[in-house]
């Protein structure tokens, strides 16, 4: 076996051990490790993989938390119908973010993604439906089968089978015909568009992808605290998710766990 | 809206657009010259505000502490070249670097048994957030000269993370607001002006002026410029890369330095108030395509205006509004750009 799979191996084996070793804090803790380590996984595919900065995340986990908390309150829905709903509105929010994003290059790129963390920090705390800077409490939980995800053992569950098929799906995707064309972005985008490959469509791919996951993380996020308020999605936090995807390594996918680790783990300290 | 109102928010956008042209004209200096996206320029702000508000108050400044810190860090960094072979003149470099710290931090810690007045604290303060931008770009930003824009963007984030950590244990989290330089107003037309504002438009206009003076007629300034045009060629002048990057970093902090002290008695700064001025100086640096002075203030005046009448029509939107234009002219910068 090479050693990289026996390092995945023990590493799956350490996180399914954990909820039999750990008490609920330090449980609670790794879920938000884990929510935390979906976008920056999006952010190693971004910026990783394709070359491409978005200090804007948190803003894309802000809509789908705000999403999901405003239609299951209001509507009163189940938490499960109102997923593809948040999926959809960080997914139709990247898209029409990517028809500006594909035409902007390197550090204007970034400021751009600033601008746009800002901008909705303070969409955010401005709107009415959002309940303003005070936020939106008595958010329905997820439950499944009269388990409750807000508890600690299976929200931690929850968070980490999700990262972890990400993690295995994004490692099939890179592997592929088309992963390979996103890895030509970087820094072969004029031989990736001599090789026939549309890099404007792969850029808005990826981009999209990324930004859905950041949704996903908000709906669980808003169904886990069951309250939300603007400060979990401000430019800073947007900044802090870039850092996690750095400091881990940004080439590597399991870079983003470590470097969510070491951010989550290393804040209380500071 | 009457014309009252209106001329009130003028005034109001005025004084605030003079400030926005202070932080981008910085931010556009430091990018010509370093091609840094110098995001900590608003912590100079905020230093700046705070150091001031407590040198008035008769107390020793966390500037001083923290200039010591950072000078000591730059010597010793120095001095582990010097140990790696660098040997000539180590006595003098390590001089050059030290000595205006120390005098500055010693000035401040004597502060509170002296009776200096106002303009004198307004200097030492400017003097004393000057300072730690020559040495913030050694310590930071000398061994990555060559690193690319984007490199130097994150690089950039991490410093305004640590100097936001910084500002927090060296001033703590309370708000202060200074009184106002000069504590009066008068009507123009039944309107009535603070001072204030005038001695904020009178200083933004002064440094800008002085900025220009030195830019086009002192060598140092030529030197500057020529770094900014075609750093290549200015190399090859013999213009050292470095010294550049010293002195653009020198003037970031000046100008942090000032626009902290005239921003302070007009709303109440925190540690990390700085950072959001700073993004507003962003946005109108844009305009300019972080490369034209002229632009960048025009931009800042009009970024000033249009906040102030949003926070008439739509005071929850004011800074959605202010952040999200600019977008659009990322866009048609970077579709400018790339058609050359």
């Amino acid at each position: 076996m090479k050693p990289q799979r026996i390092a995945t191996g023990l590493a799956v084996a350490a996180i399914a051990a954990a909820p039999l070793l750990l008490g609920d804090f330090p449980l609670a803790l790794l879920t938000y490790v884990g929510l935390s380590a979906i976008v920056a996984l999006g952010l190693v595919l971004l910026t990783g993989k394709a070359g491409l900065s978005s200090f804007g995340q948190a803003a894309f986990v802000g809509i789908g938390a705000y999403v999901s908390a405003i239609v299951s309150t209001q509507a009163g829905i189940s938490p499960w119908l109102t997923l593809p709903l948040s999926l959809a509105a960080s997914g139709v929010c990247a898209l029409l973010g990517a028809l500006v994003m594909v035409r902007l290059s390197g550090h204007y790129l970034s400021l751009a993604t600033i601008a746009f963390g800002a901008a909705m920090f303070f969409l955010f705390g401005g709107l009415d439906i959002t309940g303003g800077q005070s936020g939106l409490s008595g958010i329905p939980a997820l439950t499944a089968f009269g388990v409750s995800f807000t508890q600690a053992v299976p929200g931690y569950v929850f968070v980490w089978t999700a990262l972890l098929a990400l993690l295995w799906m994004l490692d099939n995707l890179l592997d592929s015909r088309s992963g390979r064309a996103i890895r030509a972005l970087k820094e072969h985008e004029a031989m990736a568009e001599a090789m026939g490959i549309d890099t404007s469509a792969a850029k808005t791919w990826v981009f999209v992808i990324a930004c859905v996951m950041a949704g996903f993380v908000g709906w669980f996020y808003a169904h886990f605290q069951r309250f939300v308020n603007p400060s979990p999605f401000s430019l800073n936090q947007g900044i802090d998710d870039v850092f996690m995807a750095v400091l881990g390594g940004a080439e590597l996918l399991w870079g983003a766990v470590a470097g969510a680790l070491i951010v989550t783990l290393a804040r209380p300290l500071l | 809206m009457n014309a009252f109102v209106a001329a009130f928010l003028a005034q109001d956008g005025v004084s605030n657009g003079a400030i926005y042209c202070l932080m981008a004209l910085a931010l556009v200096l430091v990018f010509a010259v370093t091609r840094i996206i110098f995001v900590p320029q608003g912590d100079f702000l905020s230093y700046a505000a705070l150091s001031f508000v407590s040198l008035r108050a008769g107390h020793v400044p966390g500037t001083a502490g923290l200039l010591l810190f950072l000078a000591a860090l730059a010597v010793a960094i120095e001095l582990g070249r010097a140990a790696r072979g660098e040997r000539g003149g180590i006595g003098r470099r390590v001089l050059r670097i030290a000595a205006a710290p120390l005098v500055l931090s010693g000035i401040a810690m004597l502060r509170p048994h002296m009776n200096l007045p106002v303009l004198g604290d307004v200097v030492l303060t400017v003097a004393l957030v000057a300072a730690m931008g020559p040495l913030l770009y050694r310590i930071v930003y000398r061994p990555l000269a060559r690193a690319n824009t984007l490199v130097l963007l994150i690089v950039a984030m991490a410093l305004h993370l640590v100097m936001l950590g910084m500002g927090l244990y060296f001033f703590g989290p309370e708000g202060v607001r200074a009184d106002p330089l000069i504590d009066a107003s008068f009507l123009v037309g039944g309107v009535p002006i603070a001072a204030q504002s005038l001695v904020i438009l009178g200083s933004c206009a002064a440094l800008v002026v002085a900025l220009y003076a030195v830019a086009e007629r002192s060598l140092a300034g030529k030197a500057l410029r020529a770094a900014a045009i075609n750093p290549v060629g200015a190399r090859l002048m013999g213009i050292s890369a470095e010294l550049a990057g010293e002195s653009a970093f020198l003037v970031a902090g000046l100008i942090g330095g000032v626009s902290g002290i005239l921003i302070a008695s007009v709303t109440t700064l925190y540690y990390d108030s700085g950072f959001l001025l700073g993004l507003k100086g962003f946005v109108a640096a844009i305009l300019g395509g972080l490369a034209s002075f002229p632009l960048a203030g025009v931009g800042a005046f009009g970024l000033g205006l249009l906040e102030s009448y949003a926070s008439f029509y739509a005071s929850a939107f004011k800074e959605t509004i202010v952040f999200s234009l600019i977008i659009p002219i990322l866009l048609w910068r970077s579709l400018a750009t790339k058609r050359r």
